[in-house]
């Protein structure tokens, strides 16, 4: 037995291809598969999605944002319709990677390859996003984040299936939204920590309405951070206001990782993170934030 | 052409039968690599790094570390840098690839973005140098006038142990400078 390949143009070719194999991986970008060493499988059928253009795009719909699995990253970061509507999806998209990275790596894959610290997810997560899945006998279904990305972590993804459409429905898309990441490095570094957010907020009473708030590399899955969130909503940016958001950041923290070693570092590096991140969604400056108190 | 000792199913370069087994099942692709279209049958274990290296004798792109890490393999794939330890030669079908060896002009004469890698101090041993110009020249493809910022956001994809990067940037800035980058 040994690897054969097939490269398909179009869904129409790929699906007989996908049902009839035995053995099967899919590669796009291939920037997860090809940089972990013996993950090419040996024997199957190795099926190139890369080409296929049905499977890129983005695109407003009545219902919301559709983005093709097969999007590259840094066409999300560079997106016109995503900065404008989930602008901080492109802001997570630009910090993936590098620039050689994300010219090949895709949304779709980056989503099944449901890494821990992955940086789309959580904003995905935060933005409501439903998942297109084809099966391969043919069926295809709409599934919501944690029916593919369990908290648990991993994906519910069985053999054979393929992820061909994300939406970010509208109902679910708020007017603000924020991503902040912290890394080993500026650039090129996988996340230690990343919190998305959306929200709506008013710079001219300084309040906020409704609030989601996501955190990655904090589990096996981006988990919603609701206490924090709660202290967010329908309240007015002061610094009591800041400084209760922060404490429950820390809570947050100690829930999630508990006998962690990564737990007092990551208790103090969310502090800082959530002012970035209050920062860049209300458009204020870190530094000029109200703050008071919020626990070391 | 010599029969190249394979390490591991991903460095498989040659199509004639190994010793004693049958040949691994190839698929036909069509590359244009620096202007020249090239047909080959190619396993599909085969990565573009191997594809060039091996294949096309175009020995200026570097393996590094084969994990999309440090930069050194990059190639322009349809204009845009890619580390080509990450794409395998079967993706790169119908595609225009570039490297390092295409930059110069048919008389040798080497471009602005070469030139002033070598009079900025911008090479030092060389291993990371056709990946740190190939990257570049992707930046200035497509922002001619980027700012010190945008030219390390750009090259953060690739490592260089000897410069410290500073005579890098200074490079690509006077290349920006001197040069017409549009294709």
């Amino acid at each position: 037995m040994s690897l054969l390949a097939a490269a398909p143009r179009d869904l129409a070719a790929l699906m007989p291809l996908v049902r009839e194999a035995s053995e099967l991986r899919f590669i796009a970008g291939g920037t997860d598969l090809l940089a972990q060493p013996g993950a090419l499988p040996r024997a199957g059928l190795l099926l190139d999605i890369s080409g296929i253009a049905e499977l890129r795009g983005i695109a407003l719909a009545n219902d919301g944002l559709h983005i093709g699995a097969g999007t590259t990253i840094a066409d999300i970061a560079e997106s016109p319709l995503i900065r404008r509507h989930i602008a901080a999806l492109a802001v997570a998209a630009s910090q993936c990677g590098s620039v050689q990275i994300r010219n090949r790596a895709t949304i779709g894959g980056n989503v099944a390859n449901a890494a821990a610290a992955a940086d789309l997810p959580p904003m995905l997560k935060c933005s409501g996003a439903q998942f297109t899945v084809m099966a391969r006998g043919g069926q295809i279904r709409r599934l919501a984040f944690d029916e593919l990305m369990p908290v648990t972590g991993g994906t519910r993804l069985a053999p054979g299936d393929l992820i061909s459409n994300i939406l970010l429905p509208t109902e679910e898309l708020l007017p603000r939204s924020g991503f902040v990441k912290l890394g080993r490095r500026q650039e090129m570094t996988i996340a230690r920590l990343n919190l998305a957010m959306q929200a709506s907020y008013d710079p001219g009473s300084r309040r906020f309405g409704a609030v989601r708030l996501v955190a990655g590399a904090i589990g096996p899955a981006p988990v919603f951070l609701a206490r924090a969130a709660a202290a967010l909503t329908g309240a007015s940016l002061s610094a009591r206001t800041v400084g209760v958001f922060l404490d429950a950041l820390v809570d947050e923290v100690d829930r999630a990782i508990p006998g962690r070693a990564s737990r007092p570092y990551k208790r103090r590096a969310i502090i800082g993170l959530g002012l970035d991140l209050l920062a860049q969604l209300t458009g204020c400056d870190a530094a000029e934030l109200p703050f008071e108190g919020g626990s070391p | 052409m010599t029969a190249i000792k394979a390490e591991g199913p991903e460095d498989v370069v040659n199509p004639q039968p190994h010793g004693g087994g049958a040949r691994l099942p190839t698929m036909l692709i069509t590359v244009r690599v620096n202007g020249q279209d090239h047909r080959a049958e190619v396993e599909p274990q085969l990565r573009l790094s191997a594809f060039l290296r091996e294949r096309l004798q175009l020995t200026g792109l570097k393996e590094g570390c084969r994990e999309g890490e440090c930069g050194a393999c990059t190639v322009l794939l349809d204009g845009e840098p890619v580390n080509s330890c990450l794409v395998l030669a079967i993706q790169a079908d119908g595609r225009v690839v570039e490297t390092i060896e295409g930059l110069a002009d048919a008389d040798g004469r080497l471009s602005d973005l070469q030139t002033a890698f070598v009079t900025h101090g911008a090479v030092q041993c060389g291993y990371c140098t056709p990946g740190m110009v190939m990257a570049a020249e992707g930046l200035l493809r497509r922002n001619a006038n980027p700012t010190p910022d945008e030219i390390r956001q750009a090259l953060a994809g690739n490592i260089c142990r000897c410069t410290g990067y500073v005579t890098i940037v200074k490079a690509v800035q006077a290349a920006a400078e001197a040069g017409d980058h549009r294709r």
